[in-house]
């Protein structure tokens, strides 16, 4: 049984965002022969084509209008109902990103369907799409499926395989003009405060700080260890409200959950609350002066000491081997 | 029949029993918490409950009136679900001259079975937390419940013992439990000092459960509390 | 102001959870209300003490969630209705169906919800419930400001903050930072008493279980994998620090 799967991709700052290629690789996995069609709302579409080709769209449905821009539920709601009315899938992907979260219960509402969201893994089994997502602060896990309706779900960033890009592929443009009305909210401002650099919700590789850090100048040697190892920095709730840094960089149940390869805790006890924010990073070091910090049970090497020592010898160790792993 | 009919059943006799004699010289006395609370580990009458309530009659000379509303098991949270479900407990609360609580040994317990099991902390360090949160609001709103009322009160607080010495860094949480316990002493909350009372005695004071104590160890605690109100006069 | 708040009893995910046979053991859990419900009710408080009007919590659940009403009632609300009835039990469509029903028996002005609840961490229930009555929403809002008919919130978006005017009615999703929930107070736990709280099923609300019929199912439940037990580096810092790294490279 082969299925027309409908991805909606996400554009940043000018650059798809590295979730929508794993969005894809989630639905090539289910395609079964079927097709992929990718959609972008926006302005400059079209220089996302290719990329999205090159990652597995057969199609790509490029709507370009000027409410879409920011996004808002209404004007994204619409276009998306319309979108949806021309391809006609059977399988919709969207990535659970603050749009994704937004608009597919949203959209799923407005057409009478069940929503799979905050997908880990993305399965065929027997000609039925099966779903994992975390439960219970990621203490727990649940296989879902849809049983009427048609299969939309939303799939968590960090956690399906990209294959390599085939260069090779094409897709065909497809521009969609949608009629939008009525938008009851307006994006009157917008305050960034995510710097630039690797986007830490992405991120395969994080440096995080807690209350060891002590001040905002004792982000710096993690900063250059993230550098040296082409990671984010985080941080954890205690270092964001003694002032440390932004709260931008919280990780955490409130702040961001994120799944790195490699997560590096200097500093930072192990509340749960942030514990439930990165605890199914693949590998987790943590670096601590106190022996019975918490974060030594959920690590997978800990190193009893001085981060302030610690960390520009590793900054430094990882430079001479060159690179990360 | 579910916890909360078992303590609204002891609310309605406590009430008909007080509604029948409005005598002066009767000394309301009030007692909340777990099941050190309830006695249990000791022949009926005897738990620390008992105890204190004859204790207190013998060096008064007056009656005292007893509404026990202890309850097995019970953690703080829960303590304090029920005093939220229940504006009848808080009424009673207001009209009693004397308090004991005794809570926060069922958190510790369950907390440390992860502890115990699988050297986990973090569940002691979160019971910790949660308790310190719980045992604020209990606090508060007994404290409110007498913002109102002309007689003086005085809530005595049972601190926790450990009945597990043997464990590796149970005395730790025990004494954090504690500080926390204490960290509320003040004018009309007292506090006793049945953890050092307990300390090297636990032979002979705790039941045959090793957890509860027996009726000699809730005489310690009975004549600890007496204790606190003597410290007063 | 008619304000309307949803809210979920959910355990506390911070305690250890334990899984048998795919459902979780309630034995000895602690219940409490779903933590970004209670910036719900405490928003719903202030904008009660600012502008008056009554605030209706709703919850759809078993019996015990009714604790979870009282202590919204003892944090202030006016008013509690659970719905309990299993047949209107099922997936995040299903509630949002429910909900909308009960929403539409009352009058309200703005609806707040929760923008999570920690336990099944779906994120659906607010924008669902808003489209099911054709009203706007706006989720994880940090802050949020209220002149006549005019609204003007702030929201958190993966760390960066939007700023956004609509107007009423509407429904917002609480973000962690829009408020600090108040204790219930004792004045509180004993006006409560005389709050009502209403029970209702399908038929009071004019629903069969078949319309509400969940669209996903839940085939298994199990917890993480454990992690085998992690190191601790010995030896001198540098030792270490070589270590590390040839571990990691790996």
């Amino acid at each position: 049984m082969s299925s027309k799967i409908l991805v909606l991709a996400e554009a940043r700052e000018g650059k798809l965002r590295n979730v929508s290629y794993e969005v894809l690789a989630a639905a090539r996995r289910v395609a079964n022969g079927g097709s992929v069609i990718a959609a972008v709302f926006g302005s400059q579409g079209e220089q996302y084509v290719s990329q999205l080709a090159h990652y597995g769209a057969d199609q790509v449905y490029v709507v370009d209008q000027s409410e879409l821009e920011r996004y808002t539920p209404d004007a994204y709601t619409q276009a998306f109902i319309q979108l949806f009315e021309a391809v006609k899938p059977d399988v919709v992907f969207m990535a659970h990103t603050a749009v994704g979260r937004d608009l597919a219960p949203r959209a799923a509402a407005r057409l009478g369907y069940g929503l799979v969201s905050d997908c880990t893994d993305v399965v065929m089994e027997e000609g039925q799409i099966l779903f994992t997502r975390p439960i219970y602060a990621g203490k727990a896990f649940q296989k879902k499926r849809v049983i009427d309706g048609i299969v939309f779900a939303t799939i968590r960033a960090n956690n399906i395989a990209l294959g390599e890009a085939d260069t090779a592929r094409t897709a065909e443009k497809i521009e969609l003009k949608v009629e939008l009305k009525d938008l009851r909210t307006t994006v009157k401002e917008l305050v960034c405060k995510t710097s630039g650099g690797v986007d830490l919700s992405e991120a395969k590789i994080v440096v995080a700080g807690g209350r060891g850090v002590k001040s905002a100048d004792g982000f710096k040697p993690l900063e250059q260890l993230a550098k040296a190892l082409g990671g984010a920095v985080g941080a954890s709730r205690g270092a964001c409200d003694a002032g440390y840094c932004d709260y931008s960089l919280q990780i955490g149940q409130t702040g961001k959950v994120i799944t790195p390869d490699l997560y590096i805790a200097c500093g930072i006890s192990g509340a749960i609350q942030h514990v439930a924010g990165m605890s199914n990073s693949k590998v987790i070091v943590a670096i601590n002066k106190d022996p019975e910090a918490p974060i030594f049970q959920i690590a997978d090497y800990g190193i009893v000491g001085d981060l302030f020592e610690v960390v520009p010898l590793l900054t430094e160790e990882f430079r001479k081997v060159g690179g990360s792993s | 029949m579910n916890r909360n009919a078992r303590i609204l059943n002891k609310l309605y006799y406590a009430m008909r029993l007080e509604g029948g004699c409005m005598s002066e010289k009767k000394i309301h006395y009030l007692a909340i918490g777990d099941s050190l609370t309830v006695g249990v580990g000791a022949p009926p009458g005897f738990g620390f409950v008992n105890q204190y309530q004859r204790l207190l009659e013998e060096s008064l000379g007056k009656e005292v009136y007893l509404v026990n509303l202890g309850e097995n098991g019970i953690t703080s949270g829960e303590l304090l679900q029920l005093l939220i479900d229940d504006a009848d407990i808080c009424a009673l609360v207001s009209k009693a001259d004397i308090i004991t609580l005794s809570v926060g040994g069922n958190d510790l317990l369950k907390a440390a079975k992860p502890f115990m099991d699988d050297g986990e902390i973090r569940y002691l360090r979160l019971s910790c937390k949660r308790f310190l949160e719980h045992f604020t609001q209990i606090i508060s709103i007994i404290n409110q419940s007498k913002n109102n009322s002309p007689h003086k009160f005085m809530i005595q607080v049972v601190d926790i013992y450990n009945p597990f010495p043997q464990i590796r860094l149970s005395g730790f949480w025990v004494k954090k439990f504690n500080k926390h316990i204490r960290s509320f002493e003040g004018r009309s909350l007292l506090v006793t000092d049945v953890y050092d009372a307990f300390l090297g005695r636990e032979v002979e004071f705790l039941s045959s459960d090793h957890i509860h104590p027996n009726e000699e160890g809730y005489k310690v605690i009975a004549e600890q509390i007496h204790l606190l109100g003597q410290k007063l006069e | 102001m008619n304000i309307l708040v949803c809210l979920k009893q959910t355990f506390d995910t911070e305690e250890k959870v334990m899984i048998q046979e795919g459902q979780i053991c309630e034995e000895g859990v602690k219940f409490i209300i779903n933590p970004y419900d209670e910036y719900a009710v405490e928003e719903a408080m202030k904008l009660s003490e600012q502008f008056g009007g009554e605030i209706t919590v709703v919850t759809v659940g078993p019996v015990r969630a009714e604790s979870a009403l009282r202590t919204a009632l003892a944090m202030g609300a006016d008013k509690a209705i659970i719905v309990n009835d299993e047949t209107l039990f099922g997936d995040e469509y299903t509630i949002s169906k429910v909900l909308a029903a009960v929403a539409r028996q009352i009058p309200y002005d703005i609806i707040i919800a929760g923008y999570m609840s920690v336990d099944s961490g779906a994120v659906q229930g607010g924008p669902r419930l808003a489209e099911e009555l054709g009203i706007a929403h706006i989720s994880t809002v940090t802050k949020l400001d209220i002149e006549g008919n005019q609204l003007k919130a702030e929201r958190d978006v993966e760390g960066d903050v939007e700023v956004i005017y609509a107007s009423l009615p509407i429904l917002i999703t609480a973000q962690q930072g829009l408020n600090e929930p108040r204790y219930p107070s004792l004045m509180g736990i004993m006006k409560a008493k005389k709050k009502p709280l209403e029970r209702l099923n399908a038929d009071d609300l004019g629903l069969s279980a078949e319309e509400v019929r969940a669209k996903t199912e839940i085939i298994d439940q199990f917890a993480a994998p454990k992690k085998p037990v992690g190191r601790i580096l010995e030896g001198g810092v540098e030792k270490q620090v070589i270590e590390l790294v040839a571990l990691l490279r790996k």
